[in-house]
């Protein structure tokens, strides 16, 4: 775990050593509020609520989890510094541990830096506080599963876009199997039962309810559930890797 | 082990995870462990419904019908919509099964617009050929109830009218509704004024109220003599009732042991104008010994006066407000009960005032109360006192009074054992609703509905207030079962931007005068120029010079007038847009703005370290 730590340590360094991630943030705020208030239509609503806000982060994410995790282990694999990495005495476990930790928090600092949002809505009204941090907690989960994805494509091969467009196609699964306007196509095709049972492994289906403030152990437990096997195999992959 | 088995396994501990991961997202679904953490706890539906859903015997199919992909729908109908569907989606987890919901997105000229249509929903136009659509279907043994638009006034209500959907299309058959009473309510086929006969204002023919309840309910007459309620009574409702035997009291308290409701609408003095002249004002004390053992408290010997709510009526002085003819509006309704909470306008003619008999262990909810200038006087100061002379008694030592109410909990019967002739044992206690009116004049066609009349025939009726609709709305509860009534008014899902609204409330004071001033003065050019014009003749005749230099200058200050007004109206919006276009730019741009600084300088204090170390 110490290990995993020094990995986190580094890795954050890294991050803000680099102009690449300032830029990120940037994009990533601009787009938050730009879906908010124009596609989101905030202002005109009229609702002291973060609703309109959170509603569009899985959307976000399907673009910013592959592209911020496509770098991960692509990267270090193509400049060969893998190598180092892995003869270095740490195991490979905290290494993929200590790298998504270090993106997580990278995306915690994106979704604190949208605090304006919140002040926004307590200077319009008096909103929900245990719903906006219920959204937020939210929001900072199913960004761990679009991350421990991309970690774990980008593990798979030593380029970079080809991590990001496998990363985004096994996010566009999960997104549209619980994205409403899809499951209701599904349910002119399927019975009922067999479009909920899709519809619960979609990230939609796990965030609607904590994003208006209602904590569920099953959505919970989906999240940490769907990080942990992606994390699984992401150490899988890069031991089949070191052993070859 | 080799490569391959080492592959092999890696494969096989990964699809073990996977089988893990997925095993454990079904359990922890179906465990349904969840904490709603919203101040208004919106999300979690009441244990009323709760039971109903429990119990639920037949499925019930619920058809949400909303204009999803509709175009320029304004946001706060999303926003509504939004909420009902996440109320709905709590329905189906905790019915066992037996409960499903449909998304319906009723498009124009589609099949679902069609079906929507043809089941009673309400489309709201929004443009032409265009209709918005935010309503629910149920359908199930009983039928199919509609809920024809979400109406977002009614939020507070939104649970209770979706449970009773499904708890209506889940019973088989309509509802039967008993009305015991020794006023002649359903016609008279030979009325007789003289002797106690329906009031002459009814003319023998059923009230309107009963002809209303019957489009809804099976409602049948039970005489005043009953020994026995049928058992497919629902509801019963008592009105005003004289000498009633033993047995029949027996029969009613039995009743509501039975664990059913019921209504009871009773009067100090009721006022049939006839019989008063010749009896004195008419009250009956044969409900008092049910009354007692149900912890109602009731004076038929006094009558409610109240300065503020006093009536303007007819006398043979001119036109007084009298204050015994109570004019009761939005403030005197209570906003948690769905019977009184959306009542504005409901008039009542001598009522009493009704309270709990203390140590009688049932919960009162009042419905509509007094104002605080109000006094219960004894029935014989106000039937024969004149309206000034009983304001003159409310100068002081006013309070408020309750003049309809709810009784629930487990009432007590008034028996301990059955009168002489009836047979059984009675059952001693129960968990009913019954809900008390202390007036019956307002159920009086004259009192509560004006007959639109042409050529002497009588077309309909028009409401002359909401009575009609109180009565309605206490049947429509009353006749649902406990869970049902126990499901109060909710939270508010709406959280408003207050500082919004008061910029708007601001902005309207200060230039709604203007608006007005300009508005009214374009007005006046508009009918000169319209004089001119007529002057001028149409068209034959010409117009003097004098004349069309006037219209010249008319038009010209109605053009200028009008600039102006469109420049108001932009100031009354104009802070609004202002605060939203600062709002905009915090939220997308101020935050970027200074990180690309941060960036900035953390890029060149390096580049210059760089350089000192190169130097």
């Amino acid at each position: 775990m110490k290990q995993a730590a020094n990995v986190l340590r580094r890795e954050i360094y890294g991050y803000f050593a680099s102009p690449v991630a300032y830029i990120f943030l940037i994009i990533f705020l601009m787009l938050a509020g730009y879906l908010t208030f124009v596609e989101g239509e905030f202002y005109e609503g009229r609702q002291a609520s973060l609703l309109p806000f959170f509603y569009f982060h899985p959307i976000l994410y399907l673009l910013f989890g592959p592209a911020l995790s496509m770098r991960l282990w692509s990267e270090e694999r193509k400049s060969g510094t893998i190598q180092l990495l892995l003869s270095l005495p740490i195991t490979i476990f905290d290494a993929v541990l200590g790298k998504f930790l270090a993106a997580w928090i990278f995306v915690g600092v994106g979704l604190l830096l949208t605090f304006p949002m919140v002040l926004t809505v307590v200077y319009l009204g008096s909103p929900d506080y245990w719903a906006i941090f219920c959204g937020y907690l939210g929001s900072f989960l199913m960004a761990g599963v679009y991350l421990a994805i991309g970690s774990f494509t980008s593990a798979l091969t030593k380029n970079q876009v080809v991590s990001f467009v496998i990363a985004i196609l096994l996010s566009l699964v999960l997104f549209l199997a619980g994205f409403p306007n899809f499951t209701r196509q599904l349910e002119s095709m399927l019975p009922l039962s067999a479009v909920n049972f899709i519809a619960s492994f979609g990230f939609f289906t796990h965030f609607l309810s904590i994003m208006r403030g209602v904590i569920d152990l099953g959505d919970v437990f989906y999240y940490f559930s769907v990080m942990g096997l992606m994390l699984f195999a992401n150490v899988l992959v890069l031991e089949a890797r070191k052993a070859a | 082990m080799g490569r391959t088995g080492k592959t092999f396994s890696s494969a096989l501990g990964l699809l073990l995870a996977a089988g893990i991961v997925i095993f454990g997202n079904i359990v922890a679904n179906r465990l349904g462990l969840r904490r709603d953490m919203t101040d208004e706890k919106l999300y979690t539906l009441s244990q009323g419904t709760r039971n109903i859903l429990k119990h639920l015997e037949t499925p019930v199919t619920l058809r949400f019908c909303y204009s999803r992909s509709l175009r320029d729908t304004p946001p706060q109908f999303k926003n509504y919509a939004k909420r009902v569907e996440d109320l709905l989606r709590e329905y189906p987890a905790l019915s066992g099964g037996k409960l499903s919901l449909i998304m319906s997105d009723p498009e124009p000229d589609s099949e679902e617009e069609d079906v929507a249509q043809r089941s009673g929903l309400q489309g709201l136009p929004i443009a032409p050929e265009v209709h918005f659509y935010l309503g629910l279907m149920a359908s199930g043994s009983g039928g199919e109830e509609v809920i024809p638009y979400f109406d977002q006034s009614r939020e507070r209500f939104l649970e209770y009218d979706i449970t009773r959907a499904i708890y209506l299309a889940s019973q088989e058959g309509r509802v039967k509704v008993g009305v015991l009473s020794s006023l002649k309510l359903f016609g008279d086929p030979a009325p007789n004024p003289m002797f106690g006969g329906p009031p002459p204002e009814q003319n023998g023919k059923p009230w309107m109220f009963i002809e209303e309840l019957k489009k809804l309910y099976d409602v049948s007459e039970i005489p005043a003599s009953a020994e026995r309620i049928e058992d497919s009574v629902r509801l019963l409702v008592v009105i005003q009732p004289k000498d009633l035997q033993e047995k029949t009291q027996y029969a009613i308290d039995q009743f509501v042991m039975s664990g059913r409701n019921a209504i009871f609408f009773v009067d100090p003095a009721y006022t049939n104008e006839e019989q008063r002249q010749q009896f004195g004002p008419q009250s009956d004390t044969s409900l008092d010994h049910l009354f007692k053992a149900w912890g109602v408290e009731y004076s038929a010997e006094k009558i409610v006066v109240d300065s503020e709510l006093a009536t303007l009526v007819r006398t043979h002085k001119g036109p007084m407000k009298h204050p015994a003819w109570l004019s009761l509006g939005e403030a005197n309704m209570s906003k948690d009960e769905v019977i009184s909470a959306q009542l504005s306008t409901v008039l009542m003619v001598h009522a009493g005032s009704l309270g709990k008999v203390e140590g009688v262990d049932v919960t009162m909810v009042p419905l509509i109360t007094s104002s605080k200038e109000s006094k219960s006087l004894d029935k014989f100061k106000v039937s024969y006192g004149s309206p000034s002379s009983l304001l003159t008694e409310l100068q002081s030592g006013t309070d408020t009074h309750v003049l309809a109410a709810l009784y629930k909990g487990k009432l007590k019967s008034a028996f301990a054992a059955p009168p002489a002739g009836a047979s059984g044992t009675p059952v001693k206690e129960a968990a009913s609703t019954i809900a008390v009116v202390a007036d019956v004049d307002m159920l009086v066609d004259a009192y509560c509905l004006r007959p639109i009349e042409i050529m002497g025939q009588v077309y309909g009726y028009q409401p002359l207030n909401q009575n009609v609709i109180f009565l309605n709305n206490s049947v429509e509860m009353l006749t649902g079962n406990q869970d049902l009534i126990s499901l109060r008014s909710r939270g508010r899902f709406t959280r408003p931007f207050d500082k919004v609204l008061d910029i708007e409330a601001r902005a309207r004071k200060e230039w709604q005068t203007k608006v007005d001033e300009r508005e009214k003065r374009l007005k006046d050019i508009e009918e000169e120029i319209g004089k001119h014009l007529k002057m001028g003749g149409d068209g034959q005749a010409i117009m003097t010079a004098e004349i069309q230099e006037q219209l010249e200058k008319a038009r010209s200050e109605s053009t200028r007038i009008r600039h102006e007004l469109r420049a108001l109206r932009r100031q009354l919006n104009g802070d609004v847009d202002t605060l939203g276009a600062w709002l905009k730019f915090w939220n997308i741009a101020a935050v970027p703005l200074f990180i690309g600084l941060c960036g900035i300088v953390v890029a060149s204090t390096r580049s210059n370290r760089l350089r000192k170390q190169e130097g």
